[in-house]
């Protein structure tokens, strides 16, 4: 097909600098709106992450013992007692950390005692055997802790926990080598050289940072904290959380005076309040990259209409001279074509390059192809739309010059 | 539009990398001290613990009595407050010493720090924020009351002014621009009351058993120290102080990572420990771009007129209007047009920051983000009627040298 490049090109130096802003525009769009789809599927696709927990029905409780009477270790058991004989929960545990609330406890784990063993760090929860069942885990392999497993970390009785469950993420990782399944039975060691041994394997299990990328590298120990501010996690029965929080906030204070309940949260509102921020950043690029594709289009709806108000006496001549009227708007199509596919490819190399700088200083993933195209694509198909919509006009120029 | 956009990220990226305390951010120094894992010692910076160990904290204040310098963690306590209509509640607070309030310039409503006998005796004394001694005493002067705090009678000795800082460079680990503490009490007392920690503890040596005592003695680091330096020649002597000191602590078996100890200046503590996230800086840059492409329309839009009023200015020349007055009617064409984008972009950054405020509404303090004040104002505008001046200097250039008989001639 024969689309007179040569002409063409030589025609639009006529009108350069039109040509050339558009062409930096584009540019300029492409490279951000690349990196901001980039970054919007990356963060999104962490704020849609599975948690593999009952978030619907969850509640969790900060309870902080201040006065002389309060006894560590007993005052739980006893909240605990209480929550657990509740008609509206379901189950209760007492933790160290709740899971997607950004505050937690961390613990390097090591394959063996080896200096060559394998160090991964992970969230840490002390908990009993109801962990589980309140935050309805899905257990792959092994079993649960048994009563008897269970240990008080502190306090006058404190001893070390012979047993411990594991993730799925975390068993890979650890034993790379083995099967998911062989790791039970196996000994896994923190805090120096304390091992205990694996007797399950979870789906699922989130970190207390919501917005970690190792989401699920986390594990259970058979024991329990003896402190004076402790965690307790509330798994209400279907349809009772939001009736539930005032409820328990109230009888949980008066049920003892020596503590406090200073948080009282559905874990929904934890995990939002947790993620917050990567939302804004996701509504701050994609308004950033609307706008950009609005300001760049109407710049080519600008030009474009001044060019064909420009040229109405050389299309009317060409129109005499027997040139169609789809062949006149080809032209201007092939003529934005050229502009555009200059700005793209250009686009897409800075969106490379920023992309590097943001790999190294702000651990951005790397570019895929689909952030790289979809961005592209779609300027291109605005950019011909509003150039073909923008020169029907001179469809309607007549072939008689005025 | 676009100076609104870049105007909403322009006053968050502000507020983040604000200087907390500019008076002074170039004589305070973050102590570090490499008491970390030998077995993982690398080269970057990343890898020297962020904060100290309590046996090399207590070192400090004794060996250095004379320095100013405050050692501290951040803690949270039970205020049980007299009146019987106020409820027991959970307070956040600061375990320090004495100097911490004149190292970063607290400003006191009431009364004054503790003295250094305070901390040696871990007296229970404490120094209560402005809004904490509103709600439990209704604003009056306290000093000389008491609260209970986790069982503790604790004497007031100090009530601040207003304050925060933000970012809270004296202690990042728990959240930067989080509120400040509402209550400061000895160091030396916290400790003695095994008050819950608030921050972060980072322990690479297993602690024998979970006693307070043998976690104090651990190599366990959760304290972060702050000294400041007048002159040179003080910054020399305090470094060498520390040279000594890490040689000293090798012969009894610590620090078994060669000597990477060092003064951080404060802005670049800040800078280090990214109080301000590298996804900011992405956001600025990206709301900067935008800004630039919609100055490309400007210019443009500048042209397009330009060239369908070339006629018309083509007249004011043939009728005696100079090149400089051709020219300095586009530039103040321009500067209504950099004026009137600068009053629409600012309603337009009060609508971005209203909607900032509503995504991030549960954040604490966040309010404190996204206001404009004054120089955010001034920067605004000055950069709307720069960058529409700068854009407009071509077509300037392009009306002045329009000529004047090719233009009539054209048209007749």
């Amino acid at each position: 097909m024969n689309l007179e490049l040569i002409p063409t090109l030589k025609a639009m130096r006529t009108s350069l600098l039109g040509f050339a802003l558009i062409m930096f525009q584009v540019l300029l769009s492409v490279a951000v709106a690349v990196n901001a789809v980039s970054a919007s599927r990356f963060v999104g696709s962490q704020l849609n992450a599975e948690t593999g927990i009952d978030e619907d029905n969850l509640l969790h409780i900060t309870i902080y013992g201040f006065s002389s009477q309060f006894v560590v270790g007993v005052d739980s058991d006893n909240d605990l007692r209480y929550l657990r004989n509740h008609p509206k929960v379901a189950n209760a545990i007492q933790t160290n950390a709740v899971p997607l609330s950004n505050s937690g406890w961390y613990t390097t784990l090591r394959s063996s005692t080896e200096s060559d063993a394998i160090e991964i760090n992970a969230a840490r929860y002390m908990v009993d055997d109801q962990a589980i069942d309140t935050l309805r885990l899905e257990l792959l392999y092994g079993r649960n802790f048994l009563p008897e497993e269970i240990v008080w970390r502190d306090g006058p009785n404190h001893s070390l926990p012979p047993a411990m469950i594991i993730t799925e993420s975390l068993a890979s990782k650890l034993f790379p080598d083995v099967p998911v399944e062989d790791v039970i039975g196996k000994l896994v060691h923190y805090d120096g050289d304390i091992g205990a041994s694996v007797v399950g394997i979870l789906k699922y299990l989130p970190q207390p940072a919501a917005n970690n990328s190792n989401l699920h590298d986390s594990f259970m120990l058979s024991q329990k904290l003896a402190w004076v501010r402790y965690g307790l996690i509330v798994r209400a029965h279907e349809g009772f959380r939001d009736s539930l929080l005032p409820e328990l906030e109230q009888e949980l204070t008066e049920l003892n005076p020596n503590r406090i309940v200073p948080t009282i949260q559905t874990l929904e509102d934890t995990h939002r309040r947790s993620t917050n921020g990567n939302v804004a950043v996701v509504w701050i690029f994609s308004v950033t990259t609307v706008l950009l594709a609005i300001t760049t289009m109407l710049s080519i709806v600008g030009v474009e209409n001044f060019n064909v108000k420009r040229r109405i006496r050389q299309i009317s001549i060409r129109r005499v001279l027997g040139a169609t009227r789809w062949g006149i708007v080809r032209y201007f199509l092939v003529e934005i074509s050229i502009v555009l596919g200059i700005g793209l490819s250009l686009g897409l190399l800075v969106a490379i390059y920023f992309n590097g700088l943001l790999v190294t200083s702000a651990e951005f993933p790397k570019l895929d192809w689909l952030d790289a195209t979809l961005p592209t694509i779609a300027f291109l198909v605005l950019g011909l739309t509003s150039v073909f919509i923008t020169s029907l006009q001179t469809t309607r120029i007549s072939p008689v010059p005025r | 539009m676009g100076i609104g956009l870049f105007m909403t990220i322009m006053t968050i990226y502000y507020y983040m990398s604000n200087d907390p305390i500019p008076q002074k951010s170039d004589v305070l120094y973050r102590i570090l001290l490499d008491a970390g894992n030998p077995d993982t010692v690398d080269d970057s910076d990343q890898s020297i613990p962020r904060q100290i160990t309590y046996i090399d904290a207590t070192n400090l204040m004794a060996e250095q009595p004379d320095a100013k310098q405050a050692v501290m963690y951040g803690v949270t306590g039970v205020v049980n407050p007299d009146s019987p209509t106020l409820k027991p509640m959970e307070v956040p607070g600061r375990a320090t010493t004495f100097q911490f309030f004149d190292l970063f310039d607290v400003p006191f409503d009431y009364g004054a720090p503790w003295d250094r006998s305070a901390d040696e005796s871990a007296l229970p004394v404490v120094v209560i924020s402005k809004s904490l001694n509103e709600r439990i005493f209704g604003g009056t002067d306290s000093i000389g009351r008491s609260i209970e705090l986790s069982a503790v009678r604790f004497q007031i000795v100090g009530v601040l002014q207003d304050w925060s800082m933000l970012p809270k460079a004296y202690d990042l680990n728990t959240g930067p621009f989080d509120p400040p503490a509402e209550l400061f009490i000895p160091f030396s007392k916290a400790v003695e009351m095994e008050l819950p920690r608030r921050g972060n503890t980072n322990c690479w040596k297993p602690v024998p058993t979970i006693e307070y005592r043998d976690f104090l003695n651990s190599e366990c680091v959760w304290i972060q120290a702050w000294v400041e330096l007048q002159t040179a020649e003080a910054y020399d002597l305090y470094s060498n102080f520390l040279t000594g000191y890490i040689e000293e602590q090798k012969l009894l078996g610590r620090f078994e990572r060669p000597n990477r100890s060092r003064l951080y200046p404060l802005t670049d503590w800040l800078v280090f420990r990214e109080a301000v996230p590298p996804i900011v800086f992405a956001l600025l840059a990206s709301s900067f771009m935008f800004l630039l492409v919609c100055q490309c329309n400007t210019l443009s839009l500048l042209m397009a007129k330009l060239l369908s009023n070339a006629r018309e200015i083509g007249i004011r020349r043939a009728l005696g209007a100079s090149r400089t007055a051709v020219f300095f009617q586009i530039g103040v064409e321009a500067f209504v047009i950099g004026v009137l984008g600068s009053v629409l972009g600012l309603l337009f950054t009060l609508g971005g920051l209203e909607a900032m405020t509503y995504l991030l509404r549960d954040e604490e303090n966040i309010e404190q983000f996204f206001r404009l004040d004054t120089p955010l104002i001034l920067i605004g505008v000055a950069t709307a009627i720069v960058s529409t001046l700068i854009v407009a200097l071509y077509p300037m250039f392009r009306a002045s040298y329009i000529a004047v008989a090719s233009q009539l001639r054209a048209s007749i």
